[in-house]
């Protein structure tokens, strides 16, 4: 296990990377959006269903 | 959350105790617990019934407004569409009017037909598939009791699902396999046009490590799955745990028993009415799951307070310590529960797949903070 610590990704300002130019993280960010403004009642993590 | 924990939010009802595959790799019925067998194989009607209203007490209890209601098993379909619709009505109308439940049934595919599909969409029920790619070859392990294939009657169920009831169709479930190849089987996913898939690493632990499992084997599989998904052009299908491990790389919270510090908040009726822990803890020992509880004579709420369950909600502090020291502790979260675990030792103890955790993860940060570039800092294309 390695201590070197991950990228700064903390600080990306989420509104920002709307824009990003990346297809499939600017389509992720969009799904995440309302995570970021509200927890969501709808985040269940149970693994073994879809 | 109450002075006892975090309310449950996701109930997994065993509709039905046997399947009619049996997969080599099981954790269920091929792993050490073997408290399925003097449990009844269907669930009876005075068990649902009961667990419709414990399900309407807990919401009301926690004014919660959205449930998940899992029809598991086993393989649920054995139970009769009929019963799995019932049963769901009964909790829709038993919860709170301020309360919604999203109802799934997660199927082998085997079961599945057009009138049997017609009446889960009827009902609103949503319907996952576990397969482990979309070739004969990527399931062989998925047999029924005589040892025959599964493909035949999986591929056409799933097929039926996602052609002629899109809407229903919630997606695929997909337990890795390290000799497959990763691109070529996540391709195959693909084509059976999943809304979204999960990838799952196969449960063990370090007293009964999982299959082929060499350094970070797991973690170069994932890695190739998702630069081959990253790199498409466009989002092709959700793949939870990339989505779920960006969130946490990002700050946000996460869904997922595989990643991340999030108090977990699902629990499991069994076909007698017993209330337990998720299934995939069987895969450490016998009865690894059992509460004691059951729902004719406890509320959910008294789960709340069993000592298997807080430790899933109580986040960094059930981890062992050089999980607390690690860099990636937010996002890792010691990976899943159940492959932290060590005879005579518990489960306060790294991920056996903590090489590939830590390989995925800073592999996913990597590409992450390489393109996460908004058009307007840009001055030239970011990852193609």
């Amino acid at each position: 296990m390695s201590d070197e610590p991950l990228p700064e990704l903390l600080d990306l300002d989420l509104e920002e990377l709307r824009t990003a130019q990346h297809p499939v993280l600017r389509e992720v960010l969009e799904g995440l959006r309302e995570r970021a403004e509200r927890p969501s009642e709808m985040l269940w993590g149970f693994n073994n269903a879809m | 959350m109450s002075a006892t924990g975090h309310p449950f939010r996701q109930f997994i009802v065993k509709v039905h105790g046997r399947c009619n595959l049996a997969c080599t790799y099981c954790y269920l019925y091929e792993g050490p617990d073997s408290t399925w067998r003097a449990r009844p194989a269907t669930a009876p009607p005075n068990v649902l019934d009961r667990t419709a209203d414990r399900i309407a007490e807990h919401a009301r209890t926690h004014g919660l407004t959205t449930v998940s209601l899992v029809l598991h098993g086993g393989e649920p379909l054995l139970a009769g569409v009929g019963t799995l619709a019932g049963f769901t009505e009964a909790v829709r109308l038993r919860i709170p009017a301020d309360c919604t439940v999203r109802a799934t049934v997660q199927t082998n595919a085997t079961l599945l037909t057009q009138d049997r599909v017609s009446v889960l969409a009827g009902h609103g029920i949503e319907i996952g598939i576990s397969l482990d790619g979309g070739r004969a070859r990527h399931n062989a392990r998925r047999v029924d009791h005589a040892g025959r294939p599964s493909w035949p009657a999986a591929a056409r169920g799933v097929r039926l699902v996602a052609d002629r009831f899109p809407e229903s169709y919630a997606g695929l479930l997909t337990v890795v396999d390290p000799m497959l190849d990763p691109v070529e089987t996540y391709d195959s996913l693909l084509e059976l046009r999943p809304p979204a898939i999960d990838l799952l690493l196969p449960h063990g632990n370090w007293s009964v490590p999982p299959p082929h499992k060499s350094g970070s084997r797991y973690g170069d599989w994932l890695c190739a799955v998702f630069d081959r998904w990253w790199s498409a052009g466009r989002r092709e299908t959700r793949v939870r745990l990339f989505e779920e491990c960006l969130a946490l790389l990002l700050g946000l919270p996460a869904a997922t028993e595989s990643l991340g510090l999030a108090p977990f908040d699902a629990l499991v009726v069994e076909t007698d009415g017993s209330i337990e822990q998720v299934d995939s803890l069987k895969s450490a020992y016998e009865g690894a799951a059992r509460t004691g509880l059951d729902v004719f004579r406890h509320a959910f709420d008294e789960a709340l307070r069993h000592p298997g369950v807080a430790a899933r909600q109580a986040g960094a502090a059930a981890l062992a310590d050089e999980c607390r020291s690690c860099p990636l502790l937010s996002v890792c979260g010691g990976g899943h529960y159940a492959h932290r675990y060590r005879a005579g030792h518990g489960f306060r103890n790294p991920s056996v797949y903590c090489a590939d955790l830590e390989r995925f993860i800073r592999h996913a940060a990597g590409r992450l903070a390489a393109d996460a570039v908004p058009a307007v800092a840009s001055g030239e294309g970011g990852t193609p």
